[in-house]
């Protein structure tokens, strides 16, 4: 009996106009938006390329004997786009294309979208935006009238008029609707792999084949939790139109605004400083002190004695042995203040932003784009690990480099066979396996079961209760 | 055989819609209820159904007590409701098929699908025609079909001349003749007097979930059964004769 109501609730949405708007969607916009993203990919791919060429960090040398102003730049962190991006574009567009690597700290590159293209008001079309905000709408217009629509027409009715337990009629609601979604999405998303292969993709690598799994099965489950949701409006409700209406606010909320609120919220919750204003807190420091290196300097100037004939003259060797502790003290301040400058920034962001993805929880869909974004290795861990290795390369140019220069040498004796150094490659970028991705995401899969399983009891328990 | 012992349905803890129901209907019977909106007539096949539990009081079909052993019980129960709906996208066969698969049926020839939708009267070209293009009639028709193919002791039937034209009317009451021939127990809810005067054995009438009267064949022939309606339901006394 179980498998014959799957089945009728299968042809029944087979049947309907809702699957052709489902297969239209699936066919058109999986391949279509893989195939887009992927030629995208591969040109991020060739600028990237062309950026490591440009920067030439390989043959760049320097003398740290020679003033070196603190912005400039003595080398970069390139930033290199992840293949999975073709799935989940996440923060690739508005991560710093490099990382500068200057005495005043690391500078920020242009993201990709410094130029603010248009299509950007748009925001961006990929399999990841297909799942989390097409398909959820879809599960809802799949499952809207599950119950609503039954007890509305009297077709519920005859059906219980029959030996059938509730709850089998409400799996097979489930399952059957489920099914004919899955196939259709399934098939459409294996066509878009499909076409991914023949343009190039490799998607047979060890890291990348395993992460298309992942990432297909949580999107199973999102969908499953729409599904759920959709379902347990319809118990909630007598008549069909109004369980569309409440549908779709429940999906306006859940998937477009919710999110969103959440990183609002915790801009009030717990208010950070803007990079900017850290940045130019650290110049301000900079300037502060060595104005008073200078004052420091011509205090010491004015405090040598002069001699026989009443000249006051300073060697380079005297002055040089002279501002070293100062230097030093300087040095050490400036390092101290920036230090904890950067310490209380890094921590000011990081609570708000933690309020911020904790709140944005809430809904399904923020769990799915962290989820989604971990695995296609485009979203928060791959940022933090884009800027830790931006921070360990400067902390090995400030060993080799920065910590060596001389700013206030009175004289500069320059020998080129030994004083020039190779600037330190930057480090690999790091980045994690898919068990450390796993890991780090447990709790946004445990929220999808948790919403999934949860919703599925509530709509259960109405049913038993229901008056049909 | 269906029956009702003291079956009382109170919703909200304060709207008394069924009052401690008691009644039987043989098999190879028609019992008709009749009841103005709001009488208790369909509360009263929904707590047959188990569509709602009873606030008190049970109900049997076959000896077997509903609210305890409600999938046993529906294995013995047919329903036909007002406005019979059925699954729009399918056709009258698929619809057919299904619902005598649920009813229990193990396997189904289209030759005895057709043969049923014969039977109430659905002309052949819309054996495979989508139900969504059918009558009300039509629709009424196979709901039938779908009772018989149950072939359950007992059959429900919450108003299901309403809205039906005098010809479809007509042979609805054929096919209940039919049914009751069979020996089938039939429970029908209306508020059509005529033709609860032409088809029932027995009538209740319910007055705010009360069974007020009850009348035997006897009795229907007999007494001014709109007089007595009008009555019970709303409380009219029968103009006396101008001399």
């Amino acid at each position: 009996m179980f498998l014959m109501l799957i089945q009728k609730e299968m042809m029944h949405h087979i049947l309907s106009v809702r699957f052709v708007a489902l297969l239209l969607m699936c066919v058109l916009l999986i391949p279509l938006t893989l195939s887009i993203n992927y030629q995208s990919y591969r040109q991020d791919l060739v600028d990237y390329h062309e950026a490591v060429k440009l920067a030439n960090i390989e043959e760049k040398t320097m003398n740290p004997k020679m003033p070196l102003e603190p912005e400039i730049e003595v080398s970069k962190l390139i930033f290199k786009p992840a293949p999975l991006s073709v799935f989940a574009k996440g923060l690739e567009d508005s991560l710093p294309s490099y990382l500068g690597m200057t005495r005043n700290g690391i500078t920020q590159g242009p993201p990709p979208t410094f130029s603010a293209p248009l299509s950007q008001l748009l925001g961006h079309l990929d399999f990841l935006f297909v799942v989390g905000t097409v398909f959820s709408l879809l599960a809802l217009l799949f499952t809207f009238d599950a119950v609503a629509g039954e007890r509305e027409t009297g077709t519920i009715r005859l059906t219980l008029s029959n030996a059938v337990p509730r709850d089998l009629f409400l799996w097979s609601k489930l399952i059957g609707s489920y099914l004919v979604f899955v196939v259709s999405f399934l098939v459409s998303f294996l066509l878009g792999l499909l076409l991914l292969v023949w343009q190039g993709f490799p998607l047979g690598e060890s890291d990348i084949f395993p992460r298309v799994l992942g990432l297909t099965s949580i999107s199973l489950l999102y969908i499953a939790v729409f599904f759920v949701i959709g379902t347990a409006i319809s118990t909630y409700l007598d008549s069909a139109k109004t369980a569309l209406i409440v549908a779709f606010t429940v999906w306006v909320f859940a998937v477009l605004i919710t999110p969103r609120l959440g990183f609002l919220a915790a801009k009030v919750i717990a208010p950070a400083r803007t990079a900017q204003s850290v940045y130019m807190e650290k110049k301000a420091l900079r300037d502060d002190l060595k104005a008073d290196l200078e004052k420091q300097k011509m205090k010491l100037i004015r405090e040598i004695p002069p001699d026989d004939q009443g000249r006051i003259i300073v060697t380079g060797e005297k002055m040089n042995e002279l501002m070293k502790p100062v230097e030093e003290e300087h040095r050490l301040k400036f390092q101290d203040h920036v230090n904890r400058l950067d310490q209380d920034y890094k921590r000011e962001t990081k609570r708000q932003e933690q309020a911020g993805e904790m709140l944005s929880r809430i809904t399904p869909t923020s769990s799915l784009i962290y989820l989604a974004t971990s695995l296609t290795q485009t979203g928060k861990i791959q940022r933090s690990n884009y800027l830790q290795t931006g921070d360990r390369y400067y902390d090995m140019l400030y060993t080799d480099l920065f910590s060596k220069i001389d700013d206030y040498a009175a004289r500069r004796v320059y020998n080129p066979a030994t004083d020039i150094v190779k600037i330190t490659q930057p480090p690999p970028l790091e980045t994690d396996t898919l068990a450390e991705t796993l890991r780090r995401s447990v709790v946004d899969v445990l929220l999808l079961c948790f919403f999934a399983v949860v919703l599925t009891t509530v709509s259960f328990l109405k049913f038993f209760r229901l008056d049909i | 055989m269906l029956e009702t012992r003291d079956l009382t349905k109170v919703y909200n803890e304060s709207v008394l819609a069924v009052n401690e129901l008691n009644m039987k209907v043989e098999d190879g019977e028609i019992y008709v209820v009749l009841g103005a909106n709001g009488a208790g007539k369909s509360t009263t096949i929904s707590m047959l159904l188990n569509f709602i539990e009873p606030t008190s009081g049970t109900a049997l079909v076959d000896d077997i007590e509903i609210p305890k052993f409600p999938l046993e019980a529906k294995k013995h129960l047919a329903y036909v409701s007002e406005n019979v709906e059925l699954y729009r996208n399918f056709t009258a066969r698929q619809n057919l098929s299904f619902f005598a698969k649920l009813g229990g049926r193990k396997k189904v020839s289209n030759a005895e699908l057709d043969a049923t939708l014969g039977r109430v009267g659905l002309p052949e070209e819309a054996f495979t025609r989508r139900v969504k293009t059918f009558s009300k009639g039509m629709r009424q028709r196979l709901g039938i079909a779908i009772a018989i193919m149950k072939n359950a002791q007992a059959v429900l039937l919450d108003e299901p001349t309403s809205g039906l034209d005098p010809k479809g009317g007509a042979d609805f009451l054929n096919l209940l003749r039919e049914l009751k021939e069979e020996g089938k127990a039939i429970f029908m809810s209306t508020h059509d007097i005529f033709r609860a005067k032409e088809i029932a054995d027995r009538i209740g009438i319910l007055v705010q979930g009360n069974l007020e009267r009850e009348l035997t064949r006897e009795e229907i022939q007999a007494e001014d059964l709109e007089a007595l309606y009008l009555h019970y339901v709303a409380g009219y006394e029968p103009a006396e004769d101008e001399e």
